[in-house]
């Protein structure tokens, strides 16, 4: 098919935005897992990748099938470049979200601790932040993407807190250690779930405004 | 087997719909998103075109002019109501190519050919065919603009003057139906007994379309059509070729890459009198198979 570019490109943003809701749904159901222990939540995101996986390739396929037939230039090449990486973040996303499901169905086996508030701050906060970054890409909002970018050094901060929770708690009550260790993996996970909307928000600011604000 | 219906008895509706763009509302996210996600869900994975038919098919067709050999045992399938692509770098036999389709390099005297050349099954080789009736079945538009020294309407009623026995309402209406489709009708309009070389360069080509149109073929070709244009016509006729590839089956002999990359379903590469690799235009210009395809499309040389 001789390529439509206008049409082409706007299928390419439904696409993204598909792929982010799938993924949306994946960290609001790990998250529930963990904090109101909704196993069949954590059931839900452990069952397989494959549509993420599916639909990153697609989208990959569809940004090197603009590039190649309709030489775009401008705010065209930049939203497909931010595109294409946008579609790789969200696959890492929906891996964090697996591993959180994963030890929040630890967790639950264990039964031995309550999560300490910060672990669950940040699972809010991470939340929270994903949402903020899915709307920032769907409006093309640069103000809101600023501001994701600026909500992740709290979600550092918390899981600083996590980790000086652990230290106080593990010597205490030494039967913890198995579920504090899942805690702290799982403070991991979400810290890193707050970066990649970190990531996002970069790729967002360079897609409107051609700045690449990555490492500043 | 379906009968290849001429496009000139057809019931016409006018091809003037503009091209469906589905808008996406995706001022409110979570609600949005989670219905687009339901949608994802719910449809296949869109199918490729059904299949589609053989319009020129070439078997181990050569040419020469004279001695030299221009062409060699080219093989190809030209796929009907698509656009196919003849790109190479100059004096790589795609012109040549392109002409022998519709037999115009009868014109000259050297020129022979062999092997086989078949639109829709008819051999276009054959002593025995009305060349005449061939050059209306299989219209050509050239690099340069060249309307008649005639008004506008005559130029598009040449055709079917010649071909058909037609009365003038018929002929008015088939004026009209070509030049809408050849997307210069509202500019015309009000003028289709002025001469056509008062027409601007862009204006002059989609004349020469309007024209080949006007005879009811069922395949155009195309030589470099946009060489001589400037860019913003260029890009008139590139959107014109997406609309006609409808009911047309069109072969464009392009230097310019990004063009053929842009306009067409199928791309054969042509170099020094051999093809050298054909395949879907997204293939070529992805994944090239051929080490020279690739050197080439990515402007290595040419």
């Amino acid at each position: 098919m001789p390529i439509d570019r206008p049409h082409e490109l706007i299928e390419l943003r439904r696409a993204i935005m598909t792929m982010g809701a799938a993924v949306e749904q994946r960290v609001n159901q790990a998250v529930a897992a963990l904090m109101e222990k909704d196993l069949d939540a954590a059931r839900q995101v452990r069952r397989s990748d494959d549509e993420i996986d599916r639909m990153e390739v697609e989208i990959e396929q569809a940004c090197l099938r603009i590039l190649a037939l309709s030489q775009p230039v401008a705010t065209d090449l930049r939203m497909v470049l931010a595109i294409m990486r946008i579609s790789g973040v969200l696959e890492r996303v929906a891996d964090m979200a697996r591993s959180i499901a994963k030890r929040a169905m630890d967790l639950h086996e264990l039964q031995s601790l309550d999560l300490p508030a910060s672990l669950v701050n940040m699972a809010a906060a991470s939340r929270s932040m994903f949402a903020d970054a899915m709307q920032a890409l769907a409006d093309r909002e640069v103000t809101l993407a600023r501001r994701v970018r600026d909500a992740d050094q709290r979600v550092d901060d918390l899981q600083k807190e996590v980790f000086a929770w652990a230290q106080m708690e593990i010597p205490r009550h030494v039967e913890w250690t198995a579920a504090a260790i899942d805690v702290l993996s799982v403070a991991r996970k979400l810290e890193r779930i707050a970066d990649l909307c970190t990531t996002i928000g970069e790729e967002i600011i360079f897609l409107v405004e051609g700045l690449v604000v990555r490492h500043t | 087997m379906t009968q290849m219906q001429s496009p000139l008895t057809a019931d016409i509706a006018l091809a003037a719909s503009p091209r469906r763009v589905p808008r996406i509302d995706v001022s409110n996210v979570t609600s949005r998103s989670l219905s687009l996600l339901a949608e994802h869900r719910e449809n296949a994975s869109p199918s490729d075109d059904a299949e589609t038919e053989t319009a020129v098919r070439v078997r181990g067709f050569s040419s020469w002019y004279g001695d030299f050999q221009a062409l060699h045992d080219i093989t190809v399938d030209i796929p009907q109501r698509q656009v196919t692509a003849l790109i190479g770098p100059s004096g790589c036999g795609k012109s040549t190519f392109l002409r022998w389709v519709n037999r115009m390099n009868d014109l000259v005297p050297s020129a022979r050919a062999s092997g086989t050349l078949d639109l829709h099954g008819m051999d276009v080789l054959a002593g025995t065919i009305d060349v005449v009736d061939l050059r209306r079945r299989v219209g050509m538009v050239f690099q340069k603009p060249n309307p008649f020294p005639k008004s506008i309407y005559d130029n598009v009623a040449f055709g079917p003057r010649l071909h058909l026995k037609i009365r003038k309402p018929v002929l008015d209406d088939l004026v009209e139906r070509s030049l809408r489709r050849a997307a210069l009708w509202d500019e015309v309009k009000d003028r289709l007994k002025d001469s056509a070389l008062g027409l601007s360069g862009g204006q002059q080509q989609r004349l020469c379309i309007a024209r080949a149109i006007a005879a009811g073929p069922e395949v155009l070709l195309m030589d470099e059509p946009c060489s001589a244009l400037d860019p913003k016509s260029t890009a008139r006729i590139e959107e014109l070729i997406a609309e006609l590839r409808d009911r047309y089956t069109i072969m464009i002999v392009t230097h310019n890459m990004q063009q053929a990359a842009r306009v067409s379903d199928l791309t054969a590469f042509f170099f020094e009198g051999w093809l050298v690799e054909s395949g879907s235009t997204e293939q070529i210009f992805t994944k090239p198979r051929n080490s020279q395809t690739e050197e080439y499309v990515s402007g290595r040389f040419g």
